[in-house]
């Protein structure tokens, strides 16, 4: 149970994370030379990193990439899918 | 080419399935200005346009517009799940069950399957990004009309969340715009189309 | 009156609270960084051919658009092709004239000589302007996220009204 909440609460942070870097994306597609925008990208864009990596060890791939290729099985096709509703 | 991530950019998790519901969102993924509209006019246009900002940002909010016909696909599934035969009559979801049971198919509310007809992709960057500004508003006001008639707040605040984003995307296309503009000759922004005719001799 | 959805949740006293923040925020006085346009400053490579059209001089920043619109800005007492003083009691724009509108605007109004002080004068005709947006107003990325964006600056809520909300269908709009 205990643990479902820590996945749960690492999953969310990954979705704000990635959120606001893809908001900022956006924001440098059309401001490029903004630095205080690539700044803020890079800050949270090392933030993500962190919490994929412990995220994906732990639970499972959330990209095909970040699979643990050592495990004796194919575990993309193991864990909910996002539209599930048992889903985070 | 695209990578997937196994999640959804903002979180649906709708307790109570409702096929009357169902019926209207269906609209914001196969309707006129719904999000496979939106993605595929983004990420067709960007082939032409002469300037990376701009190709950049039709291939970057493109691609979030797939997630959000991710968004909606999951909407449409929690909300068709574990249907009974009295609620599927009742709602007049029978019309739609019967052709696609409850799968999740690109359709509008009115019954008229997803077309390419609803996109425009002229290859000149003024009438593209001109689309794309007005894409953003009728994709609002459709959430607009969404968040009128329903009262599931499961449901109310993925949609709020994506009627934010058409907000967020008409900035960036009057920013896409803009750079078009400092790109193009304000003189005369008509005098030739920057996305296919080479720039013209300096004495005409 | 509005009316809107009662949600009991964190979100809905945010709502309020953003809605307040961003009027206080909302001043007359923006900085020439806005009226310029462009989008990027002190960067010699977006000249705009614009200033050398209007004989304007260019933006200190250096990016080349003309001030032209920032100038009539800062020096809204006269319209800048007549020197007409424009005041609200003197004109009014398309014959209805508000008293309670008691404000010197020009940048609304047209002068009593019929000169336009729109903050676009000067822009070529048939294309729309798009303002730029600054950094700033970031939000946190737990708020961003349940707000659907990471700038203040662009949070526009929906507010429906709701017949339901006057008592079920009877109707009662608003």
């Amino acid at each position: 149970m205990h643990d479902m909440n820590e996945q749960k609460r690492l999953f969310r942070m990954i979705q704000q994370v990635s959120f606001v870097l893809y908001e900022t994306a956006l924001y440098l597609d059309t401001h490029p030379h903004c630095r205080p925008a690539l700044a803020y990208f890079n800050k949270y864009n090392a933030r993500r990193r962190e919490l994929m990596e412990k995220y994906e060890s732990k639970y499972g791939p959330l990209t095909m990439y970040g699979q643990n290729c050592s495990s004796d099985h194919w575990q993309w096709v193991e864990t909910p899918w996002p539209w599930e509703y048992d889903c985070q | 080419m695209w990578i997937y991530e196994r999640k959804l950019q903002y979180p649906v998790k709708i307790k109570n399935p409702n096929p009357l519901y169902a019926k209207i969102i269906i609209s914001q993924l196969g309707g006129p200005d719904g999000e496979l509209a939106a993605s595929t006019r983004y990420l067709s246009q960007r082939f032409s346009m002469p300037y990376r900002e701009v190709s950049g940002i039709l291939t970057d909010i493109g691609t979030e517009e797939l997630a959000h016909v991710e968004m909606v696909s999951a909407i449409l599934y929690q909300l068709t799940r574990n249907l009974c035969e009295e609620e599927i009559k009742k709602s007049g979801f029978d019309t739609y069950f019967v052709d696609h049971t409850a799968g999740v198919y690109p359709i509008a509310a009115s019954g008229v399957p997803f077309d390419a007809k609803y996109i425009g992709v002229k290859g000149d960057v003024l009438a593209d990004l001109n689309e794309d500004l007005a894409a953003e508003q009728k994709a609002r006001v459709t959430y607009d009309n969404l968040l009128r008639l329903i009262d599931d707040r499961d449901v109310c605040e993925p949609l709020s969340f994506l009627r934010e984003r058409e907000l967020v995307h008409y900035q960036r296309f009057g920013d896409a715009l803009r750079i078009a503009q400092d790109r193009m000759d304000s003189q005369n922004f008509y005098g030739w189309n920057p996305a296919f005719d080479r720039k013209p001799d300096s004495r005409k | 009156m509005e009316h809107r959805k009662e949600y009991t949740s964190h979100r809905d006293m945010l709502d309020d609270a953003m809605l307040q923040r961003i009027l206080a925020d909302m001043t007359d006085e923006r900085d020439d960084t806005r009226f310029c346009g462009c989008m990027s400053h002190g960067d010699s490579r977006y000249q705009s051919s614009r200033s050398e059209r209007t004989g304007n001089s260019p933006c200190d920043k250096g990016c080349g658009s003309a001030r032209q619109a920032y100038e009539n800005r800062q020096n809204r007492g006269n319209c800048k092709i007549c020197d007409e003083r424009q005041t609200c009691g003197d004109h009014h724009p398309r014959g209805e004239w508000n008293p309670a509108e008691n404000d010197t605007c020009p940048d609304k109004y047209d002068c009593v000589s019929g000169h336009s002080a729109s903050l676009l004068r000067g822009y070529p005709l048939a294309m729309v302007y798009s303002p730029n947006q600054e950094w700033e107003g970031i939000l946190e990325a737990e708020e961003a996220l349940d707000r659907g964006t990471i700038f203040t600056g662009l949070l526009f809520p929906w507010y429906p009204s709701r017949c339901k909300d006057n008592g079920g269908c009877g109707c009662g709009r608003n």
